[in-house]
C-alpha cells in the first residue's frame, strides 16, 4: 500500500462523529441566532482625546499671542519713546487701510526722515501746544484751549505745514490739527499717528 | 448561475458535506479534536456570513479550505494554544482500534503500521502538515494549495518536497 492510500486510509478515520457533526452544527445555528452584540464603540484614549484639542488650542493661543504682542511691542516702541502711556495698540491693518499713506519700510524710511527737517515741515514755533498721550486718548492745548482726540490710524509721511509742539515730557514733536483731526509727528521714532476727535 | 446558498436547508447540505474537510485541516494543524470543533464552527458561521456567490463546486471548496486554515493557523497562535498540552488525539484512533475486542495479529500490525504513518506526518512542523494533507488527502495540485493556503506556489513546492524528505527519514520509505 502507498504512502498516499495509507494516508488517506487513516487520515479518513480522522473525521467528526455523529456526536462532534451535531456539535458544530448547533453551535453554528446557536451563535447565528444570537443577536449581534453592539460593538462597543471604542474609546479614544483619553490622552489623545484631550492632547489633540488641546494642542489646536494652544497653537490657536500662540498664533494669535504672537501677532498681537508684535504689534503691541511695535507700537508701545514708538508710543513708549514719546514718553507717554505705552499701552496702546494700533493694528497694522488700520495703517494699511490708510490709502494716503505709503507704506515705508528699511531704507525708504530713514531716507525719508533724512529729509524731513523742521523748516519742511513748518518751523512754526509754537511752545504753547502741548500733547499729552494716554493710552488711545490725546489732549491737545493750543492757545489755551484743550481738545480731545481718539487714536485712529498712523501713517508713513508727515504732512506739509506742521507746528512744532512738545509732548507733556518735553519731548520735541510736530502736530497739525483742525478741529476734527490731529496728526502727530515723533521726529525721534519717525511715527505719525493720526487722531480724530473723540465722539 | 452561482451557488449562492442562503436557505437554512442548503446551508445545512454545506455544512454536511465539507465538515469531515473542515475538521480534518483544523485537526492537521491543532492536533486536538476539541479546538478543531471551534474552528470548524467558527469556518461555518464565516461561511454563512460572507453569503458569497460561489462559481463553481471547486470554488466553495477552495474558499472553505482556505478559510479553515486561517481559522486554524489563528487558533494554534492563540495564547490558549500556545501554553495548552496538546494531547495527541490522533493517537487514541489506532489505539482505541487496537484495544478493541475483536483485534487481530492483522489488525494489531495494521493499527501499529497507521499509527506510524499518522505518527510520522504528525511530527511535522505544522506547515508542512497542512501541506501534505491538502496534498495526499485532498488531491490538491500545488497551485490550488498555494490559493488555498495563500503561499505562492514555489513556496508549497519547496514545503511540500521538504515535508517528503522528512518523511522519507521517518518512515525510511524510497517514494511517498
Amino acid at each position: 500500500m502507498s504512502f498516499k492510500d495509507e494516508f488517506k486510509q487513516e487520515m479518513s478515520k480522522i473525521s467528526p462523529t455523529e456526536e462532534q457533526a451535531a456539535r458544530i452544527r448547533d453551535g453554528v445555528y446557536k451563535r447565528l441566532s444570537e443577536q449581534p452584540k453592539p460593538t462597543k464603540k471604542r474609546k479614544t484614549p483619553l490622552f489623545f482625546a484631550a492632547a489633540v484639542p488641546a494642542a489646536a488650542a494652544l497653537l490657536g493661543i500662540f498664533v494669535i499671542l504672537r501677532f498681537s504682542l508684535n504689534n503691541r511691542i511695535n507700537v508701545n516702541e514708538n508710543i513708549g519713546n514719546t514718553g507717554n502711556a505705552g499701552n496702546t495698540a494700533i493694528s497694522d491693518d488700520k495703517a494699511a487701510d490708510n490709502d494716503t499713506a505709503p507704506s515705508l519700510s528699511g531704507q525708504d524710511k530713514s531716507e525719508f526722515t533724512s529729509n524731513v527737517s523742521s523748516e519742511m515741515l513748518g518751523g512754526e514755533q509754537k511752545n504753547d501746544i502741548t500733547v499729552g498721550l494716554c493710552g488711545t486718548s490725546c489732549v491737545l492745548f493750543a492757545d489755551g484751549e484743550k481738545r480731545v482726540y481718539q487714536l485712529s490710524a498712523r501713517a508713513n509721511t508727515p504732512p506739509e505745514g506742521m507746528l512744532s509742539a512738545q509732548t507733556e515730557n518735553g519731548e520735541h514733536i510736530f502736530v497739525q490739527f483742525d478741529e476734527k483731526t490731529l496728526t502727530v509727528y515723533f521726529p525721534k521714532n519717525r511715527d505719525v499717528l493720526l487722531f480724530k476727535t473723540a465722539v | 448561475m452561482g451557488l449562492s446558498l442562503k436557505t437554512a436547508d442548503s446551508f445545512d447540505e454545506v455544512m454536511r458535506l465539507y465538515t469531515p474537510t473542515v475538521y480534518r485541516i483544523a485537526f492537521t494543524r491543532l492536533k486536538n479534536a476539541a479546538d478543531s470543533e471551534d474552528v470548524s464552527q467558527e469556518v461555518f458561521l464565516r461561511y454563512f456570513k460572507a453569503n458569497i456567490t460561489f462559481q463553481s463546486e471547486e470554488h466553495r471548496k477552495a474558499w472553505l479550505i482556505r478559510c479553515a486554515v486561517n481559522c486554524a493557523n489563528s487558533a494554534a497562535g492563540s495564547a490558549y494554544a500556545r501554553h495548552k498540552d496538546n494531547s495527541d488525539d490522533w493517537e487514541q484512533l489506532a489505539d482505541s482500534e487496537m484495544l478493541s475486542d475483536n483485534v487481530t495479529e492483522e489488525n494489531f500490525e495494521r493499527g501499529e503500521r497507521r499509527k506510524t504513518v499518522l505518527d510520522a506526518v504528525m511530527s511535522l512542523p505544522p506547515k508542512y502538515r497542512t501541506v501534505i494533507y491538502l496534498f495526499y488527502f485532498e488531491d490538491l495540485q500545488t497551485d490550488e494549495i498555494a490559493k488555498a493556503t495563500g503561499l505562492r506556489g514555489a513556496t508549497v513546492r519547496s514545503q511540500l518536497s521538504r515535508a517528503r524528505e522528512l518523511l522519507k527519514k521517518i518512515l525510511g520509505e524510497a517514494e511517498l
